[in-house]
């Protein structure tokens, strides 16, 4: 029996755990402008948006507060600024150690890293499940917006060895909303990042990249450039990633990423 | 993954290929892209192709090289299975895989067909939903791969799944029965029918239906089919739905067959152990997938445990996992409409176990009316029924299962149990629970009273004069075959045939009803 109500509501199937579900109806599809729900309410209400940020630079999240990162009494709204101000310890110390040079970057995540995403980005990236890219991809450009003019995008690359092995760049895809052009290059091979602690990560990725041979071409000088990633758990990928492009000339670095880990997560990669 | 096509007489790389006369109809060599480095002086100009490209009647391989000396750990990894190419890389390089290839030992299939629709060939996927498209840096195209078999490694269309194309001598070997226990009669006529059935040679795939009430002693009956199949020299399969049922073999098995290699599959196993080879190999329906032709003997426990939409999927591995001539046995409380419909018109032989192996009757279920339960659990209590049955049960120092419908009501119910009887142990177990194992150990050692579960424990599990009670019985989880193998949880023990079985419910189904006709038309059927 078909009702008119059916008319309203369609039924979907959830991208990340297949079981069916009707999307709400409210305003926005009385007004023509129903955004396309991929997930199914339960799987959406798993996922913690970032609202509020304890650092203006690395967008970290405010955490309880037990955790000396971030002054807990500090909450900033979670979109890009002009000038970060509130710093939290660990970039103060990057800022410290820059000397004066401006290589900051700033950084916004769509979400907090937790037992959920952790899943749905083990699937996405070790499973090799690239259609879950569409999650995020729309979601990043917007997070994007308030940057304004951009004149690079580009995102972290892999090693030839994990290309093959994962048989796609994870951050590729969902940069897919943006035009990306692939102007860095790993130097030699890297272990994996999540398989890390710490002090190893930023170790291992001193002079991890390199310009690649179209970034070569490029006249980078005043370049606004925005890094596309996955997880930002250190920040030591984006730092290293960005380092050659201050070298290169770039004016400006922004980055972004689905997810933002605190270490609160153990990380099994 | 791409490969060159090299002409057959092509005298730029002799290492990558066997010389001499190659009496076979093959067109050209496929040598894997990886296998040539980029820096080689002599890139090859000849066509790069993905295997699902080439039409399926020019895809050939050579004879197989009877001379040849095969690689013992690839043979190990691959003999009887159907892998991806990652899978087996783990365990040896791609050289010494495209060396047996060259050879004729291994075969390529391509994973996904598009003819007549896109399908994975490894899970028989076929639904549009479940697949994806990317564009792959292994074939540098756009390329689909299935989403419903990732967890198993990624399967793309460019990917070759490998088979081993060598038949094994049968060995002879004498496989021992360990265990010394009696069959009951009803047990020893349904031993003897599938014995029969062994014994005649079969020529094509066949089926067996073994239908028996829970605590039949069902794995008992097959113990004398399965030592006649592994004497004739072929492996065994007993596949299960459920991890836990697997692991509630494994030991069983072992013991039973002391002198013969059983393996168990299932997604906990580790990955050294993944690819070992087995004459007795329990595995989860999942880990079937990994099989191809193997089989002559394929025991299928709890058929109806899958849902009916998985049904295509469980027939599809059987398929793929059990020999060209091979004898399918089902094994089931509860046989699915369509297989008892198949028994009753003949297509399928089968026999009835209608008695459990102590001949005791099966205990029939009570039904208690228990109003709104849920409103009453919001404000932190159960039902008065509930409460006193509990209580009664602990006071004789019993064990009991509580089945419920959701998991998001498990703690408000753990909770409301503790408060109604004091000094009681309860735990909760779900399927998404990390130690549900250790808890159910717990709980069959006797130090948990009462155990609150969603229908994961509802078969396989036998834990010593349990009763049973189902909060919220009018649940639609709770089937006609759920509840019926809920029931059957109790009085399995000869020195405790009886017990009791409780529906609380808010209103009773028709699942209800039909459960309980099953259970006494199962106790009149002698």
């Amino acid at each position: 029996m078909s009702k008119w109500s059916d008319t309203l509501s369609e039924t979907s199937r959830c991208l990340y755990c297949d079981r069916s579900f009707m999307e709400e109806v409210n305003w926005t599809w009385a007004l023509g402008l129903p955004e396309e729900k991929v997930l199914c309410p339960d799987c959406e209400g798993k996922l913690v948006n970032i609202n509020e940020v304890g650092c203006e630079m690395c967008g970290r999240q405010v955490e309880k507060a037990d955790h000396d990162f971030v002054d807990a009494s500090v909450k900033l709204p979670a979109t890009f600024v002009k000038e970060p101000v509130t710093l939290c310890r660990d970039c103060a110390k990057w800022k410290e150690a820059e000397k004066g040079e401006d290589r900051s970057v700033q950084q916004r995540s769509l979400y907090v890293y937790n037992d959920f995403l952790q899943e749905v980005m083990a699937q996405y990236k070790y499973r090799g499940d690239a259609t879950l890219a569409t999650l995020f991809s729309k979601k990043l450009k917007r997070l994007t917006r308030p940057l304004g003019k951009i004149d690079v995008v580009t995102v972290v690359p892999l090693s030839e060895e994990r290309l093959w092995e994962r048989g796609f760049n994870q951050a590729e895809l969902l940069a897919g909303e943006f035009a990306c052009c692939d102007v860095l290059q790993r130097r030699g091979e890297t272990a994996k990042q999540s398989k890390r602690d710490r002090r190893e990560r930023i170790a291992a990725l001193q002079g991890a990249f390199r310009l690649s041979v179209e970034g070569e071409k490029w006249h980078w000088a005043g370049k606004r450039v925005l890094i596309i990633d996955d997880i930002y758990t250190t920040g030591a990928t984006l730092r290293s990633a960005s380092t050659v492009l201050y070298e290169a000339g770039a004016e400006k670095v922004f980055a972004v990423t689905v997810a933002r880990a605190t270490g609160a997560l153990k990380n099994n990669g | 993954m791409r490969f060159y096509q090299v002409s057959l007489d092509d005298p730029s790389f002799p290492s990558l290929y066997p010389k001499g006369e190659i009496v076979t109809n093959l067109l050209y060599w496929l040598i894997p892209e990886r296998l040539i480095p980029r820096d080689a002086d002599k890139i090859p100009t000849y066509p790069l192709v993905r295997l699902s490209d080439i039409p399926s009647n020019e895809i050939s391989f050579p004879l197989l090289n009877e001379k040849f000396q095969v690689n013992d750990k690839l043979r190990n990894v691959l003999y009887g299975r159907r892998l991806l190419v990652d899978e087996i890389t783990a365990h040896v390089s791609l050289d010494v895989i495209h060396e047996h290839v060259c050879h004729g030992v291994i075969h390529y299939q391509p994973a996904i067909t598009r003819n007549p629709k896109l399908t994975c060939r490894r899970c028989g996927n076929d639904d549009p939903f479940l697949f994806g498209d990317i564009s792959c840096a292994r074939c540098k195209k756009m390329c689909a791969y299935c989403r419903a078999c990732l967890m198993m490694g990624r399967v793309a269309e460019c990917s070759p799944l490998l088979t081993w194309n060598e038949k094994e001598k049968a060995k002879e070997k004498r496989h021992t029965l360990g265990w010394k226990g009696q069959l009951s009669p009803a047990q020893s006529k349904a031993s003897q029918a599938l014995v029969n059935h062994v014994t005649t040679r079969y020529k094509t795939e066949k089926n067996f239906l073994i239908w028996a009430v829970c605590g039949a002693g069902k794995t008992e009956m097959l113990f004398a089919a399965i030592q006649l199949a592994l004497t004739k020299g072929g492996p065994v399969l007993v596949a299960t739905p459920r991890t836990d049922v697997v692991l509630e073999l494994l030991p069983r098995m072992t013991e039973a067959f002391p002198h013969t290699v059983v393996r168990a599959f299932h997604g906990g196993v580790p990955k050294e152990e993944r690819f070992e080879q087995g004459e007795l190999v329990i595995a989860t329906t999942h880990q079937l997938l990994r099989f191809y032709r193997h089989f002559p003997l394929v025991i299928i426990d709890e058929v109806d445990a899958f849902p009916y939409s998985y049904d295509k999927k469980l027939q599809y591995a059987v398929k793929n996992a059990r020999a060209k001539e091979s004898l399918t046995v089902y094994v089931t409380a509860t046989p699915p409409d369509n297989l008892k419909r198949k028994a009753a018109s003949g297509k399928i032989a089968y026999v009835k176990v209608l008695r459990r192996y102590h001949g005791h009757d099966l205990p029939v279920p009570k039904q208690t009316w228990i109003g709104n339960w849920k409103k009453k659990l919001l404000k932190g209590n159960l039902p008065n029924p509930v409460i006193e049955w509990l209580r009664g049960h602990i006071a004789n120092q019993k064990q009991v299962f509580l089945f419920v419908p959701q998991i998001s009501l498990m703690e408000k119910i753990e909770e409301a149990v503790r408060i109604a009887c004091e000094t009681v142990n309860v735990e909760t177990v779900h399927a998404a629970d990390p130690s549900r194992r250790e808890k159910v150990i717990r709980f069959r050692e006797g130090e948990t009273n009462v155990l609150v579960t969603t229908t994961i424990l509802e078969r396989g599990v036998t834990v010593k004069g349990v009763q049973v009670g189902i909060l919220g019985a009018e649940d639609r989880i709770f089937t006609e075959s759920a509840l019926v193998q809920i029931s059957g949880r109790v009085g399995r023990s000869p020195d405790r045939p009886s017990g009791d079985v409780v529906f609380f419910h808010y209103g009773k189904t028709k699942a209800m009803g039909q459960a309980i006709r099953h259970i006494e038309m199962m106790n009149k059927d002698r």
